[in-house]
């Protein structure tokens, strides 16, 4: 092997994805170059720095969408759909329609209004107004959250994401929703709309304690995920029980191990 | 208690339990999102393509060889999905928005020289082309083996070892372009990255 050859083998090295054979052979090169060890400790330092990069997280409406799409699919599978408009019928369809048409209409007329009566609507009205479209998605969204579907409380969820400044009974309906719904999707979907608001130490300390709650394994890794996300050292007790249970799944373990990790390094 | 496999659970996928879809969609979203950003540079739209390419793969599952490794077909299809949508002119090269370094308190200076160095190297990544910040994020990000990316990128090994190589070498110049200082890191970047080799 020539020497620019091994020199190719620098990342595969520091990410230690060489051969025993290949090691063996980029060591001892090591070992007898002074000019490939500061090659590699320059690019070893760059490559740990990488590491400390941010990591990208989507939006809480990833994970909502898809269980919505998911559970769609599941649903066609098992009856036969009913494609027509039924805007007026009373299932989830027809409530979610009447409320979207209901926001919208009440949306257009604030338009309407604020063109109409420019100079007679002073801004503390517009602002009224828009406090009671958010109290009514906030209606809408709670009444939702209580339905026996799924499909509903995932969209119940949905329209928690659109609530700009929800209320204690909204955060506490999304809390209770994660730590007790009998569906994952639901739960995996109202832990992403409840880690908005994780700025709120009350949040803050609910998601932690929500932790030994979960027996989902699904559910257990994407708490575990926000939890480190929010960057809590407060978190490593109930972390450290989870690394240290053997009932606990392995892939929980081990993403409570790196938690753990995570942590301790910020 | 053990957890199923990724190629386990795709043939209860291939056997028509769409269910099984979830547990991989929570195994993988995450770091296919970061995949996705790293190419499009657009969060939006790779929301949208994450969930388009679940649901290739609940589309397309019987294609899928359960001897291979799943995460490589995964990506593969990611990718061929984000090329799609680009050529269809859905993206908005507008450059990646930066993740938001949460502050309040005053911080101590080394914290401020740590978040701004991390900034730098943000910059200095998003700077390389894009084949080349493509194999670097696969192989330090997502750990994969060159034999994987080889096989998403459907080019020979030999071409991603000496891409992932000249993309480190590359992406110190420009951190230390970006940063202002040949020390940054706490080596002797002075010497420069000089260029060894053509792909």
């Amino acid at each position: 092997m020539t020497f620019e050859e091994i020199r190719l083998l620098i990342p595969q090295y520091l990410s230690g994805q060489l051969t025993p054979a290949e090691k063996d052979i980029f060591e001892a090169q090591l070992n007898a170059s002074p000019e490939l060890r500061i090659e590699v400790e320059e690019l070893r330092s760059l490559w740990n720095e990488l590491g400390s990069i941010p990591e990208e997280r989507p939006s809480d409406a990833l994970r909502a969408r898809f269980y919505q799409k998911l559970n769609a699919i599941e649903r066609d599978r098992s009856r036969v759909s009913d494609t027509g408009f039924a805007w007026w019928k009373s299932g989830l369809q027809g409530l979610v329609r009447q409320t979207t048409i209901a926001v919208g209409v009440f949306a257009l007329g604030l338009f309407v209004g604020r063109e109409k009566f420019n100079t007679l609507a002073p801004t503390q009205e517009v602002k009224r107004l828009d406090t009671e479209v958010q109290s009514l998605r906030q209606t809408v969204a709670l009444s939702l959250l209580q339905r026996q579907s799924a499909t509903s409380r995932l969209e119940g969820i949905s329209w928690c994401s659109r609530v700009q400044h929800p209320d204690s009974d909204l955060v506490g309906a999304l809390l209770s929703t994660l730590n007790s719904d009998a569906n994952i999707n639901v739960r995996l979907s109202a832990l992403d709309a409840v880690e908005k608001f994780s700025g709120d130490p009350g949040v803050h300390k609910a998601l932690i304690e929500s932790l030994p709650r979960q027996d989902s394994p699904l559910v257990q890794i994407a708490l575990i995920d926000a939890i480190v996300h929010m960057r809590d050292n407060g978190a490593a007790p109930e972390l450290r029980k989870l690394t240290s249970d053997r009932e606990v799944n392995v892939a929980v373990r081990q993403r409570a191990e790196w938690g753990l990790q995570k942590l301790s390094y910020q | 208690m053990e957890s199923q496999t990724d190629s386990t659970l795709m043939k209860l996928v291939q056997a028509g339990d769409s269910s099984q879809l979830a547990t991989l969609f929570e195994r993988y979203h995450l770091g296919l999102f970061r995949y996705l950003v790293s190419l499009t540079r657009n969060r939006a739209l790779s929301e949208d393509l994450v969930q388009e390419v679940f649901f290739r793969v609940l589309k397309y599952a019987r294609s899928y060889d359960p001897s291979l490794s799943f995460p490589v077909w995964l990506y593969g299809m990611a990718r061929n999905a984000c090329f799609d949508s680009l050529h269809k002119g859905r993206a908005e090269l507008t450059g990646t928005e930066m993740q938001d370094v949460k502050s309040s308190a005053p911080m101590p200076e080394e914290v401020i020289a740590r978040k701004q160095d991390v900034t730098f190297l943000q910059e200095a990544l998003q700077q390389l082309p894009d084949d080349k910040r493509e194999v670097l994020i696969l192989s330090r990000f997502h750990n994969m083996r060159y034999e994987e990316i080889a096989r998403i990128l459907k080019c020979e090994i030999g071409t991603v070892k000496v891409r992932v190589y000249r993309a480190l070498k590359e992406l110190r110049e420009k951190f230390c372009e970006v940063s202002g200082d040949s020390r940054k890191t706490g080596m002797p970047f002075a010497r420069g990255g000089e260029k060894l080799y053509d792909v």
